[in-house]
């Protein structure tokens, strides 16, 4: 007897093998979806970059995030032992010993990426494996997974802003003791250099700043104002790039050049993002009218134990008080959101690219979703951070 | 994808919403800072608007609605919540003085 398997027949037998393990199969792509010369066509078995093809085109199972993940230990430890704090100079010391292992654990964060990304380069999403267990039967592994991660990101913002909740509250405010005229709300006088707190509302949308170009607020205030703008512009990109992505309706060509263009916006605006925060923080503005010297110049940082506090309505009087609560709580929280910032960066970088090679059709859109996804989160933390740190 | 409110585009109307309100929290403080309303004021409105704001983007733009698995993940995400309020309760809203004045059965 002889049998003759027809393409069919097997994608018929891979469909009844791939129940049983709960993964669930995209319709096949067109024709104009797979023009584009990778090496994902149906029924391919992966290559020597890993096992990206795993069971005929499902993601990802990839050792690659397991390398950056020790790469990452290897430069934090290096990182941390490299700018130390020295209580007695009052400032962070640069210690090169340590320099050889930051640079080190750098290039196995930069090769364990590269792995990744040629690995999923070729990954056009045919198949989509889904979670068995409770609760999240039936839902894709990987859009399981990004919400666990959201879920260990919350509790990091989280504690983030408790302990500004807990300091912001404990901690008698500048602007009280000077009204008070050098003296707690229990009476005692209060001393140069002791610890109140001057939020770093103070100086970027305080009364006392500067210079009011545009008349209605202070240009200390704009940047920030922007990079909200900008972040929420930036979702809305990601959302558009997804909603074409799972366009039926445009040739393989017209929607990649869409898609690259949606997220080269996002990326953009991400990268903005940083700048703007970098300047507000180290450089400032100095452009014609408008001037919003950097926190910096303004003496808000984190070593700064005597700053000439004098407040609002108080005249030329002042006290001397020490930021370095306030200025810690500020960083830390907006450079951890800063630093989502640029992770997102670093990956909307590759999908540009990738989209641009013509990598996204409708049958691997939900990696744009899962990233987008990622996106609003850091979108949600500024939502918070932005009135909590910037305005009031 | 696809979804509506008022029966619009549901991202649309959520980027439009997200614009307009960041523009009002600006504004206030704006306001604020000219003496025109009073910093209670501004409390209520950063707090108020921020909430808005936090569920437009969770609820639209995350997929915590309007989606088949949309309830089991809103679950996932409130579940950090929990400890969140842990959190909040026992170390954000004490002040630094309260371990001083715990009862001694609750020192270690």
């Amino acid at each position: 007897m002889s049998t003759s398997l027809t393409e069919e027949r097997i994608r018929q037998i891979i469909n009844e093998e791939m129940k049983d393990y709960g993964v669930r199969k995209r319709a096949p792509p067109s024709a104009s979806d797979d023009d584009h010369g990778d090496d994902h066509h149906y029924g391919h078995h992966g290559n020597g970059w890993g096992p990206h093809d795993w069971e005929h085109g499902a993601p990802h199972n990839s050792w690659a995030p397991i390398i950056m993940s020790f790469g990452i230990t290897i430069f934090l430890f290096g990182f941390a032992s490299t700018f130390v704090m020295n209580d007695d100079l009052n400032d962070t010391v640069f210690n090169g010993n340590y320099l050889p292992i930051v640079l080190v654990g750098f290039a196995v964060i930069i090769s364990g990426l590269l792995v990744w990304w040629r690995q999923d380069m070729s990954f056009d999403g045919h198949f989509e494996p889904k979670s068995a267990g409770a609760p999240f039967q039936n839902i894709d592994i990987r859009k399981v997974g990004m919400w666990i991660f959201l879920m260990s990101e919350m509790m990091v913002f989280s504690s983030l802003f408790t302990t500004y909740i807990r300091y912001r509250m404990g901690t008698e405010s500048c602007q009280a003791i000077l009204d008070n005229h050098a003296t707690y709300s229990n009476g005692l006088p209060f001393s140069p250099g002791d610890a109140c707190w001057v939020p770093a509302s103070y100086f970027i949308a305080g009364s006392h700043s500067e210079s009011w170009t545009l008349v209605l607020f202070p240009d200390t205030l704009v940047p920030g104002a922007i990079n909200t703008f900008a972040l929420i512009v930036s979702s809305f990109t990601v959302v558009l790039a997804l909603k074409t992505a799972n366009r039926t309706d445009l040739d393989h060509e017209e929607r990649s050049r869409k898609i690259r263009n949606y997220l080269g916006a996002t990326l953009i605006l991400a990268t903005l993002f940083l700048v703007l925060k970098l300047i507000e923080w180290f450089v400032g503005f100095n452009i014609g009218p408008f001037y919003a010297p950097s926190l910096l110049d303004d003496g808000y940082t984190i070593h700064n134990e005597m700053y000439h506090f004098a407040g609002a309505g108080h005249g030329g009087e002042y006290i001397d008080v020490n930021l370095r609560l306030s200025a810690a709580t500020f960083y830390v929280a907006t450079g951890t959101h800063g630093a989502h910032v640029f992770g997102g960066i670093i990956g909307l970088v590759y999908m540009t690219y990738k989209a641009h090679k013509g990598g996204y059709s409708p049958t691997n859109a939900v990696s744009i979703e899962y990233f987008g996804i990622y996106w609003h989160f850091v979108d949600l933390v500024w939502v918070l951070v932005f009135p909590a740190f910037y305005l009031y | 994808m696809g979804h509506k409110i008022l029966g619009r585009d549901a991202y649309n109307v959520n980027f439009a919403m997200l614009m307009i309100m960041t523009a009002v929290e600006v504004g206030a403080v704006a306001a604020s800072v000219q003496g025109a309303i009073v910093e209670e004021m501004v409390i209520l409105i950063l707090v108020t608007i921020g909430a808005i704001k936090f569920l437009g983007i969770a609820f639209v733009f995350m997929h915590l609605r309007f989606e088949e698995d949309s309830n089991i993940l809103t679950l996932t995400a409130l579940f950090p919540g929990v400890f969140i309020l842990l959190m909040i309760v026992f170390i954000a809203i004490t002040t630094p003085g309260a371990p001083d004045s715990l009862p001694a059965w609750c020192r270690f």
